[in-house]
């Protein structure tokens, strides 16, 4: 129906209703919509008791009488004035329209605010226009569309979140490395692809379980889980945020070797870690084959200085030897008719006893025989007997691999080489121990001392290959003045230990 | 000369061109060779077998070819006290000589090989240890002798007595001392109880005895 028609029909009955018949004032009193009326100065004459209610007072006679906009209408919800002119009732009484406000406030008796949807309906009265007021407390509408809203960015929200999260987890997903995820009881809570073909688990299957009881290998499983609590207690991490290389188990029970991450997420309220895990037995594999190749490489250089000092030995050697010997047979033969063919024998036997001189001190430098004989003990005091300072020996091992004899051997005898060539020395030590599965050598000398490994000595590079094949370390301590010592330490397996 | 009974020798060589060497030199100045071995356990039998008054024998020899000879010598000794064994080396090593004498050193000695040539030095040895005696090559001695050392009482000796000490290590006699540094044995006889007493050793009866003495002094 359009206004114009309202606003006709309204005007009709307004004449007629005059004072409120019982009857009309019954049906007003009983319906639930608040309805009041007031006249064409705006004062209240009548007021429903849904009104009287809606708008927080006792009894209409609190409203009527009372000016319509000074008693409920006053001020905004803001606190600031509402003043009269602005009232869109103004309209209706004074223009004679039909007015419709959805969203408007007005004052309880209390002073609190309502929020009120209303339709103001002019009635025709002496010197002007009356108002007929149904209105409705919209509050419990407002809250429903304020929830509804809500619920719709909420919704919106999570979308976007499930968006991010699903989006972060094909990026996890897609990842090369093992990428799981645990919470702070030690419950898988992710599982990526790569961790299932890593593992040889499901995802299906692990998630909701423990990590110590899928991926971790029983040995090492009160490790994680103290290390987890002493962390969840302490907050002092150990492993997290750094790079640590352990073992982890697939599902058939085998072992092999990681490299693992661990970094805590934080989540609101609660914790989670999501450890990045490599697969690195190729790697690993690789260390040990370059060290064993190396190790060869030595081993083979070896055995090469070996069988050539065994060929001096037995070839060279023993043929000056013979010459030598048959010189002095010639010699004694010769006699005294001929002293020019004597002293011309004498002089060829000298000759061939310096070449064997020569010979033997050529093949002991290659590699001493006195060493696969005797050892280190032996070969070291042969080695220390020919230096120009004197060396203290404290050799506490018998006899060991040849490999390591020989690099312990050339180690020394390298080290021994550089002290008498650089340290000014006046004395030096050389001490060799086993303890436990592993072997300690300590050349130390009294001298100047500050040796920089990178001056540039093949020697002492050569050292480090040596030692490094053997996988041992070595250390170089070198401070100015306080001398210098070489310390390698060397892992002996059962094989390598032959005794002591 | 007496008439005396030749001394008899067992000679081990494994390179038989050597082997023929050192048999002609020792048949050249009147020693007996009984028997010729070519490795380690061929001389334990014919050391065993003939019981002679001295084995030359080399160190480096079949069946490993390693130390062989001197692993053969500690059998003979331990088995045969009253047999010398004269062991001839490649390796000027005092560790191969000290392993060789052990804690006795009577009727023992080690040789470089080429002192075959030498013929008074060779002789010599061959006949001090078939007698009981010591005779060390003094080449090997002289090592011991002159390696380094810190703070150590043979900074003491005057440059005499180390030569002195040389050759009571080498295992010569005070006789053979004296003849060889031409002076009188009694001028040595002083020269030993001065070295004995800075070096705080005790005077020790018989050449072989005091040639241990001084060994372990060298060595220790």
């Amino acid at each position: 129906m359009g206004e114009a028609a309202g606003t006709e029909q309204a005007r009709e009955p307004a004449p007629a209703a005059g004072p409120a018949s019982h009857e009309l004032d019954a049906i007003l009193a009983s319906i639930r919509q608040p309805v009041y009326v007031a006249s064409s100065e705006g004062v209240i004459t009548y007021a429903n008791q849904a009104a009287v209610d809606a708008l927080g007072f006792g009894n209409a006679s609190e409203l009527v009488g009372n000016n319509g906009h000074w008693l409920v209408h006053y001020k905004r919800p803001d606190g600031s004035h509402f003043p009269i002119e602005e009232c869109p009732l103004t309209r209706c009484r004074e223009g004679g329209e039909t007015v419709t406000v959805d969203d408007d406030w007005w004052v309880r008796k209390d002073g609190s605010m309502v929020p009120i949807a209303y339709t103001a309906t002019p009635i025709t009265m002496p010197g002007g226009f009356g108002t007929a007021i149904a209105f409705s407390d919209i509050s419990q509408r407002l809250a429903a569309e304020q929830a509804l809203r809500e619920r719709e960015v909420d919704r919106a929200r999570a979308n976007a979140l499930a968006a991010s999260e699903a989006r972060h987890r094909a990026t996890l997903e897609a990842a090369l490395d093992c990428v799981i995820t645990m919470d702070a009881t030690g419950h898988v809570t992710f599982f990526n692809s790569a961790a299932e073909r890593t593992f040889g688990h499901q995802a299906s299957d692990v998630v909701g379980r423990t990590l110590a009881e899928t991926i971790v290998p029983p040995g090492l499983r009160q490790a994680h889980r103290d290390g987890l609590a002493r962390y969840l207690a302490t907050e002092q991490p150990r492993v997290l945020d750094r790079r640590i290389e352990l073992t982890a188990m697939r599902a058939d029970g085998s072992e092999f070797p990681v490299e693992l991450t661990v970094t805590r997420v934080n989540l609101v309220g609660e914790i989670m870690f999501t450890g990045y895990i490599r697969d690195i037995t190729e790697r690993r594999q690789a260390q040990e084959d370059l060290i064993a190749a190396r190790r060869r490489v030595i081993e083979a250089a070896d055995a090469a200085r070996r069988q050539v000092t065994r060929d001096l030995h037995d070839g060279a050697q023993q043929q000056f030897v013979n010459a030598v010997i048959n010189l002095q047979l010639a010699r004694q033969a010769s006699s005294s008719e001929d002293e020019h063919a004597a002293s011309l024998l004498d002089a060829a036997a000298k000759e061939a006893a310096r070449g064997i001189v020569s010979l033997r001190e050529l093949a002991a430098g290659i590699h001493p025989a006195v060493l696969t004989d005797g050892g280190l003990a032996d070969a070291l005091s042969s080695l220390t007997a020919g230096l120009p300072f004197p060396v203290e020996l404290d050799v506490q091992v018998v006899r060991l691999a040849p490999s390591i004899e020989a690099s312990v051997y050339f180690f020394c005898s390298e080290a021994l080489t550089n002290v008498a060539k650089h340290a000014e020395a006046s004395a030096a030590r050389v001490q060799l121990c086993v303890d436990g599965e592993r072997l300690t050598v300590e050349v130390s000398d009294d001298g100047v001392g500050g040796a920089v490994p990178a001056a540039g000595s093949t020697g002492l590079l050569g050292l480090g290959d040596r030692i490094a094949a053997l996988d041992g370390t070595l250390e170089i301590i070198s401070e100015p003045a306080l001398g210098t010592t070489l310390r390698a330490e060397i892992p002996l397996d059962e094989a390598s230990a032959l005794s002591g | 000369m007496p008439a005396l009974a030749p001394l008899r020798v067992v000679v081990c060589e494994d390179e038989p061109l050597i082997r023929r060497g050192i048999v002609g030199v020792l048949e050249e100045q009147g020693f007996e060779v009984v028997a010729v071995a070519g490795d380690a356990e061929d001389l334990v039998r014919k050391a065993g077998a003939h019981k002679p008054d001295v084995i030359v024998t080399d160190i480096r020899m079949p069946p490993e070819n390693t130390d062989d000879g001197l692993r053969a010598v500690h059998r003979i000794r331990a088995a045969e006290p009253g047999i010398g064994v004269l062991v001839l080396s490649q390796y000027l090593e005092e560790g191969y000589v000290l392993e060789l004498v052990g804690d006795r050193a009577e009727g023992v000695g080690y040789l470089l090989k080429h002192r075959v040539g030498d013929l008074s030095v060779f002789i010599d040895a061959v006949r001090r240890v078939a007698g009981g005696g010591s005779a060390l090559d003094p080449d090997v001695v002289q090592q011991m002798v002159s390696r380094p050392r810190t703070a150590s009482p043979l900074d003491a000796l005057t440059s005499r007595e180390r030569e002195v000490l040389s050759l009571m290590a080498e295992g010569r006699s005070n006789r053979g001392i004296a003849d060889a540094l031409v002076v009188t044995v009694a001028a040595i006889e002083r020269h030993v109880t001065s070295i004995m007493s800075k070096l705080d050793l005790p005077p020790v009866p018989g050449d072989h005895r005091r040639v241990l003495a001084v060994l372990r002094y060298l060595s220790g």
